[in-house]
């Protein structure tokens, strides 16, 4: 079974890292071999929107974040791993890996 | 050819010879002032500046992507150097910098399919192939092709 994750960038200007942090988290993952959906809550709005049953699906949630999470409320019984918006751009591997240990430790 | 909307071959810098990243920030703010993107170089530097006080935008690989968003830009734009000398950036992987993409981002909401251009190129620069080339450019035509 493939790891499923799911994750939300959002930054202050919402133009460069919140888009560069969601890059960063698909490329580890696809090298990984994990499935993973990334919403982007920038500037223009938000965007890959993560629905009811992609939140169902997944193991564990990233919020790649230096904002507060738009529709929170959905990830409200998930294991969350909150790290600043820079982190994945810094180290995708170490981001994806402490998420996946929330769920593997449990 | 959108990304020519936001950014074009006047706005390239290349061998640019600077001792600090604020002395970066200052002649590309002066590079956007004569291309008539901002009103009001200080004003711009100074949203800059915020924003690097916020957290570093030396994102690692040599790449920073300083930004100003302030009521003095007129446009969603893009100035790029490429430095004959890398400068300190206190950069994610703590390394120097020697390409500096700057954005300037308009006050209000307006222009999102040009914001969107900004956020696309910022996208590019996670890629090394992207970055090895922009390395190797020798010429503003180039870099602006990479970067479309």
């Amino acid at each position: 079974m493939k790891r499923k994750i799911i994750a939300v960038t959002a930054c202050a200007t919402g133009i460069a890292h919140t888009f560069m942090a969601a890059q960063a988290l698909k490329k580890e993952a696809q090298k990984k071999g994990y499935l993973i959906k990334v919403e982007t809550q920038g500037a223009t709005g938000v965007e890959n929107e993560l629905t009811e049953k992609d939140c169902q699906i997944a193991e564990v949630v990233i919020f790649a974040v230096d904002t507060k999470v738009r529709n929170e409320e959905r990830f409200s019984n998930k294991k969350v791993l909150k790290v600043p918006v820079a982190a994945p751009i810094k180290n995708a591997e170490k981001v994806i890996e402490e998420a996946l240990a929330l769920v593997d430790n449990d | 050819m959108k990304v020519l909307e936001v950014f074009n071959p006047n706005r390239v810098l290349l061998n640019l010879e600077a001792s600090s990243r604020d002395e970066v920030i200052k002649i590309l703010a002066d590079l956007l002032y004569s291309e008539k993107v901002i009103t009001n170089t200080e004003d711009y530097v100074e949203s800059v500046l915020e924003r690097e006080v916020h957290s570093t935008t030396g994102v690692g690989n040599g790449i920073a992507i300083p930004h100003g968003k302030s009521t003095t830009v007129k446009e969603p734009a893009i100035a790029f150097a490429k430095l004959s000398h890398p400068v300190e950036w206190a950069s994610l992987d703590d390394q120097p910098v020697n390409i500096v993409v700057m954005l300037a981002i308009p006050d209000s909401e307006k222009g999102t399919t040009h914001l969107s251009l900004l956020s696309e190129i910022a996208v590019k620069l996670m890629e090394d192939d992207l970055v090895e080339s922009l390395e190797n450019a020798t010429n503003v035509n180039e870099v602006v092709k990479l970067l479309s």
